[in-house]
């Protein structure tokens, strides 16, 4: 399953470096404690939070992760969309609550 | 040490939904008093309405008062917003107001928010939900506070809840502020050691107390003549991040 698979399969929108939307997904991550996911992220796993802060994308590109998913109709804030292209993580945004957004990855076999 | 006195920036009042109600000025200064802390700093969960009053007693103390706030942003994030004035304080006050959920408070679930005095008489309760997030990031909330002529300190950083390192894993770039607060849970220098980023910030630690006893339960040494400076509270503050640079326990 891949980035752009998996953000077609539950609609959700992206906001920044759509040209690293291919990467294989290897599993998901749910928290809004980024140091949680600093050490607990694994490479290739979907972030999905409810932050929106910049800081986001150095915690993904530190980790690895394939892609950060903001759940709960949050916007990412601009300089959010901005780190994120500069670093290559696709940034996409959900109307669905994190909580609905995991249950939709687990069912089209995110596991 | 005669040249160092302490300083304890981060004790709320009855105001907070949290802090006892014993919390009233002239108690918080007289206990500060014994305790020999020389600068106090007042704020309450999302407000400065009770700072007037503590400031106004503290006429009658040897002790410095800056008025001020405990800001929630966005991420969750505590930052303490510090002024010289009640004045300044109500000015970010009204801005903060504007940017709370418009939600109630619940005495029975988070306790009574009461309004005082400078003699501790209880005026009144602010009805609405203190304890909750603005939609402020911590930038916008450093930024508001410094074009305020404040000083900005991120709380208990090292706290799961509500502190800045585990909320945003580490300080954000971009984010000025005067100096960060230690929780009394912590001492400055196992907090560098945990996060190595630390080692050249500006640290602090600061009681957090809700209730009299906890008052000065942590504070932090600062220089006699900083503690007297008559600067504004953003230059004392910067000030004061000087002093704290590398300064350990």
């Amino acid at each position: 399953m891949t980035v752009a698979q998996a953000a077609e399969r539950l609609g959700l929108s992206v906001h920044a470096a759509d040209g690293a939307i291919d990467s294989a997904i290897t599993g998901a991550v749910v928290s809004d404690l980024l140091s949680y996911v600093m050490a607990n992220g694994k490479r290739g796993n979907m972030w999905v939070t409810i932050q929106t802060h910049s800081n986001l994308v150095a915690v993904a590109a530190l980790g690895g992760l394939s892609a950060i998913v903001i759940a709960g109709g949050f916007e990412p804030a601009d300089d959010t969309v901005a780190r994120a292209e500069e670093e290559g993580i696709p940034l996409l945004a959900s109307a669905d609550a994190a909580y609905t957004v995991a249950g939709k990855l687990w069912e089209i076999g995110v596991r | 040490m005669a040249d160092r006195v302490p300083a304890d920036l981060h004790v709320h009042t009855a105001l907070s939904p949290c802090g006892s109600e014993g919390m009233r000025p002239a108690e918080i200064l007289l206990t500060a008093e014994q305790r020999g802390i020389r600068v106090l700093g007042i704020v309450d969960h999302s407000t400065a309405q009770n700072g007037w009053a503590v400031a106004e007693a503290a006429h009658a103390f040897e002790l410095r008062v800056f008025v001020g706030l405990e800001i929630e942003s966005a991420e969750g994030v505590h930052l303490l917003a510090l002024f010289d004035d009640a004045r300044a304080g109500m000015d970010m006050d009204a801005v903060v107001a504007a940017h709370l959920p418009s939600l109630r408070n619940r005495p029975d679930l988070f306790g009574e928010q009461l309004l005082l005095d400078e003699w501790g008489e209880v005026v009144g309760t602010d009805e609405r939900l203190l304890a909750a997030a603005t939609d402020l990031s911590v930038e916008e909330i450093a930024g508001m506070t410094a074009a305020r002529g404040g000083m900005s300190i991120p709380a208990h950083i090292d706290r799961t809840v509500n502190g800045l390192l585990p909320l945003l894993g580490f300080v954000p770039p971009a984010l000025q502020v005067e100096a960060f607060e230690v929780s009394r849970h912590m001492t400055r220098s196992e907090a560098r050691a945990r996060w190595p980023e630390l080692a050249e910030r500006p640290l602090v630690t600061g009681s957090d107390a809700h209730y009299l006893d906890d008052i000065g339960a942590a504070y932090t040494w600062i220089s006699a003549e900083l503690a007297e400076a008559p600067t504004g509270a953003r230059e004392w503050g910067q000030r004061l991040a000087r002093e704290m640079t590398r300064s350990g326990d």
